[in-house]
């Protein structure tokens, strides 16, 4: 059998539009990251969203969709313009927001606030909220532990304290600096100069396969993540 | 045996879809940027380009295969295209590379410039001998490529990467080192026709690889071949098709240049068939003279 020439273009169009099509109509075809959290494997929440699993990228729209939160609690509690463009503000829009703070208010922030709002399991750590955050939490769940509630007092923050220097701040890191985030591997931070002692000293164990990301790995180990990543900013830290 | 019809003037077909593919994946670079600063378009979709590059979906078959995860900023559309196009090269080879892949067609519009400053000499600027070694380079890099990847669960090949620049050389995101290769392949088509699909192109590597199988293959016929060499001038990929009867070097791009088609002077002479062509030594037949 012979192909002429002027038959390419129609098996080429057949065959990636066709496919794209099928692609599509099966719910292969993605071409952006599934914003679907992990799920509890174990206990009386199973099967329901993990907070702990909000991605950076998620907006608020997003974080309100999956966790049945209204999106003006959202933007109330991170102290955020009512008007605001809840399907553009990604929950990491927070760190730039409230760069001018001492103590970091970001996703990490937002997945606490989720967890405590919701009554979910979760791993208290040194993540603060603003006081809005709190004091919601606070009236949505009278039912609050005492550990919840001292935890509460302790790392609320008055986000009005200070006025902020600019709405944004520059992202921009020094030469060769790494930010651990959400997508950060474990091969990232090898090349960043730790040594895999120093990470397993970090870890409490071994560590996995190189291109596995820190924040899965804790995930699947049930280790918090913003501790693992403190630590291992300060081993980064000249 | 006299040429039997002389050569078609105008833009060929392929040209054609070269142009339809390089405008939508500008359109969506374009697309993207400006949704990314605030402007919404209407009807476009927000798409990254690593999300339409069927090579992502190469490099993340490791990091499925052991996370069920891909590898950051690759999703199932680049695999789901890898297919697709794997399924393409069986067919036809790799298409993809001369019809459809947007670094490709730059290079080759670049060229026409260097042909008309170079003349003869253009494309044919190395020594024979270093040429073919340096032809092999790519799978050096498409391995390098695999295993970095793989290894890191990072994109890393993007600070490499001239069709990613080519795209986005506006935004600030690009590596440098990516800047300097991408000028680096421009003013090398000056030179020579599609040098980083010649000598670094992973993917056109891999792809490569499927002109010994693909079941549509370019074959010339000794019989009514008149040994002109037209269609080893007309090769971008500088192969000798007249000296073979079924071409399954792994640089052919599919591209259908040499063809009876294009340069091939005579009818039914070069032609893209799934039947195999017997050498002459197999049938007794031998090429004729000019």
């Amino acid at each position: 059998m012979r192909l002429r020439q002027k038959f390419v273009p129609i098996v080429i169009f057949a065959v990636l539009l066709g496919g794209i099509g099928l692609a599509k109509l099966t719910g292969v075809w993605a071409t952006t990251t599934n914003r679907n959290p992990a799920r509890y494997n174990s206990g009386s929440f199973a099967g329901q969203y993990n907070p702990a699993d909000i991605r950076g990228s998620y907006t608020f729209t997003d974080v309100a969709r999956l966790f049945g939160i209204d999106e003006q609690v959202l933007l109330s509690a991170f102290a955020l313009p009512a008007d605001t463009d809840t399907s553009q503000y990604r929950t990491r829009d927070l760190e730039a927001r409230y760069a001018y703070l001492d103590q970091e208010i970001g996703n990490e922030s937002v997945q606490v606030f989720v967890a405590l709002y919701k009554q979910l399991p979760v791993v208290l750590d040194d993540t603060v909220l603003p006081e809005q955050a709190v004091d919601l939490i606070r009236g949505a769940n009278p039912d609050l532990t005492q550990e919840q509630r001292d935890w509460l007092q302790a790392h609320e923050v008055d986000v009005s304290s200070v006025s902020p220097p600019a709405e944004t701040v520059s992202s921009t890191h020094a030469a060769g600096e790494i930010q651990i985030n959400g997508k950060t591997t474990f091969q990232n931070l090898l090349d960043a100069g730790l040594s895999r002692q120093q990470i397993e000293s970090v870890l409490g164990q071994a560590m996995p396969a190189t291109n596995q990301t820190v924040k899965d790995f804790c995930l699947a180990e049930n280790l918090p993540f913003s501790d693992v990543k403190n630590a291992l900013m300060v081993l980064l830290s000249p | 045996m006299k040429p039997a019809k002389s050569l078609k003037k105008g833009w060929p077909i392929r040209t054609w879809v070269q142009l339809v593919f390089f405008a939508w994946i500008a359109v969506l670079a374009v697309g993207k940027g400006l949704a990314e600063a605030g402007v919404d378009i209407p009807f476009l979709p927000e798409v990254s380009l690593h999300a339409v590059c069927p090579f992502g979906g190469v490099v993340t078959l490791y990091n499925l295969a052991t996370l069920g995860r891909y590898v950051q900023k690759i999703h199932a559309s680049a695999v789901v295209l890898m297919a697709l196009v794997f399924g393409l090269a069986v067919l036809l080879g790799p298409v993809f590379c001369g019809w459809v892949c947007p670094l490709g067609s730059i290079q080759e519009w670049i060229g026409k410039i260097g042909r008309k400053l170079l003349g003869k000499r253009y494309n044919r600027v190395l020594l024979p001998r270093t040429d073919r070694v340096l032809r092999y380079a790519r799978y050096l890099v498409l391995v390098w490529v695999v295993y970095v990847t793989a290894r890191s669960g990072s994109l890393i090949f993007s600070d490499f990467d001239p069709y990613y620049a080519l795209f986005h050389f506006w935004t600030g995101e690009v590596a440098p080192t990516a800047l300097v290769i991408l000028g680096l392949t421009l003013a090398g088509s000056l030179l020579t026709e599609r040098p980083w699909c010649k000598y670094a192109c992973p993917y056109g590597a891999l792809l490569g690889l499927f002109n010994k199988i693909r079941l549509f293959k370019v074959r010339r016929r000794p019989a009514s071949c008149i040994n002109c060499k037209l269609c080893d001038r007309a090769c971008p990929m500088n192969i000798s098709v007249s000296t073979d009867t079924n071409i399954t070097d792994h640089q052919c791009i599919s591209c259908y240049a040499c063809t009876s088609e294009n340069a091939c002077p005579v009818p039914d002479t070069v032609v893209v068939e799934t039947r195999a062509v017997k050498r002459p030594a197999e049938s007794g037949q031998t090429g004729g003279s000019l």
